[in-house]
């Protein structure tokens, strides 16, 4: 008879340590506690140092924007300082115009008057010759008709006459 | 190795990743500051259309000189405006039978002619003087006025101050002196004897005709600048005007 053997005795295994998952999650937690922590450092950090640079360049600009209100207040006032110089200054240069183009009237008024006054004085000056002409012509009558003296007369007396008429007018003028 | 290292930095790394998401929504840092906020200027005010000259004068002004006609026992003004330093246009009738012509500018200036040549197509004369009529001198337009077109006559209307009127191009007509070749235009500038030659000037300042005559309704009439035009480029079409005086 064959002993049945009896099967070797069980060996119980070893109980397994049990899951440690509650280290596991804690690791894991504080893993990512760590990691938002430096997250949150580092955007702290940067939110800090943008937030500096914000601050630092509103109070340049603040003071940058006072200054140049100052000079913008002061080139205000100084253009309408210069705006009513120009005024000032177009009405003079009106008047110096209208001035201007008095003498200049003044001046070809007064050289058209001399001129005619030449005029006048050639005129004078030739009346005078065709009188001593006519002197001329009396000292030896016997030679002429009396006619033609007379008509000569006439002659030049309607020439003196014109001319006198002509330095009249611009003598009156 | 244990499952919770890789979790542990999967949880990191979609943290890392969110954060760095986020950053996309985070203000930049401030851009540099503008060392000069003052902009550039664009224009002297000089360049600018409204600028005035520096005696007053506009340039049509300064280029329009009166003409004294000295003959024999009489004499005579009219108008003109300088082509050039040296040279100027007047009517014809202006300068004729002159035993010297003397040139007075807007200044007072009186400058003597030397010359003068005239054409019997129209009632235009050039006359070329010794001494200079000053640094403005005419553009002349390519065109004809207009119908309509709004025109100024810069002269010296009885022989007077230098004075500036305005009027209408009343349109193409024929000459009513019968005298010139080709057509004339009539416009409503007021003018008086004295204002022969005188410029008439478009709204860009561009000479577009001469004065030359009037009527009793008061119509002025002028020398088209295509017939000033013609005649420029024609010199032959101009003769010298011979003294008078011829007794």
């Amino acid at each position: 008879m064959t002993d049945q053997s009896q099967p070797d005795a069980v060996v119980a295994e070893e109980p397994k340590p049990a899951p440690a998952s509650g280290k596991k999650g804690l690791v894991v937690a504080l893993v990512l506690v760590g990691t938002l922590a430096l997250a949150l450092g580092a955007l702290s950090a940067y939110l800090w140092t943008v937030h500096s640079q914000y601050v630092a360049q509103n109070e340049e600009l603040r003071a940058e924007a006072g200054d140049l209100g100052a000079d913008v207040a002061a080139s205000r006032a100084k253009a309408e300082e210069l705006q009513t110089q120009v005024e000032a200054t177009l009405a003079q240069l009106d008047e110096a115009k209208e001035t201007i183009n008095g003498l200049a009237n003044s001046e070809a008024q007064a050289g058209d008057d001399r001129q005619a006054l030449i005029d006048v004085a050639d005129g004078l000056q030739e009346c005078a010759d065709l009188r001593q002409d006519m002197i001329d012509h009396l000292n030896e009558a016997y030679k002429w008709t009396a006619s033609s003296l007379r008509a000569r007369e006439a002659d030049i007396t309607t020439y003196c006459k014109k001319v006198t008429r002509a330095y009249k007018e611009i003598v009156d003028d | 190795m244990s499952k919770a290292r890789p979790i542990a930095f999967a949880g990191a790394a979609v943290v890392l990743a969110t954060a760095l998401a986020g950053c996309g929504i985070l203000p930049a840092a401030p851009s540099p500051e503008p060392t000069d906020f003052v902009p550039s200027v664009s224009a002297s005010p000089g360049e600018e259309n409204g600028a005035i000259s520096n005696d007053g004068f506009s340039a049509a002004q300064r280029m329009t000189v009166r003409v004294r006609n000295i003959g024999c026992g009489f004499l005579a003004t009219g108008s003109g405006f300088a082509l050039d330093e040296h040279t100027l246009v007047t009517n014809r009738h202006v300068v004729e039978n002159a035993k010297d012509i003397e040139v007075s500018t807007y200044d007072g200036r009186i400058v003597q002619a030397t010359a003068a040549s005239a054409t019997t197509l129209a009632d235009i004369a050039i006359v070329t003087t010794e001494q200079s009529l000053g640094k403005v001198y005419a553009a002349r337009a390519t065109e004809d006025p207009v119908e309509g077109d709004v025109v100024t006559v810069v002269g010296y209307p009885n022989g007077g101050k230098l004075t500036t009127t305005s009027g209408v191009v009343l349109g193409e007509t024929t000459d009513p002196l019968e005298a010139a070749a080709g057509p004339v235009l009539a416009s409503t500038a007021q003018i008086e004897p004295g204002s022969s030659g005188s410029g008439v000037f478009n709204a860009s300042g561009e000479v577009v005709g001469v004065i030359y005559a009037k009527n009793k309704a008061e119509q002025s009439f002028i020398v088209p600048i295509s017939t000033l035009n013609a005649l420029l480029d024609e010199p032959s079409l101009l003769i010298p005007e011979t003294e008078g005086c011829k007794s």
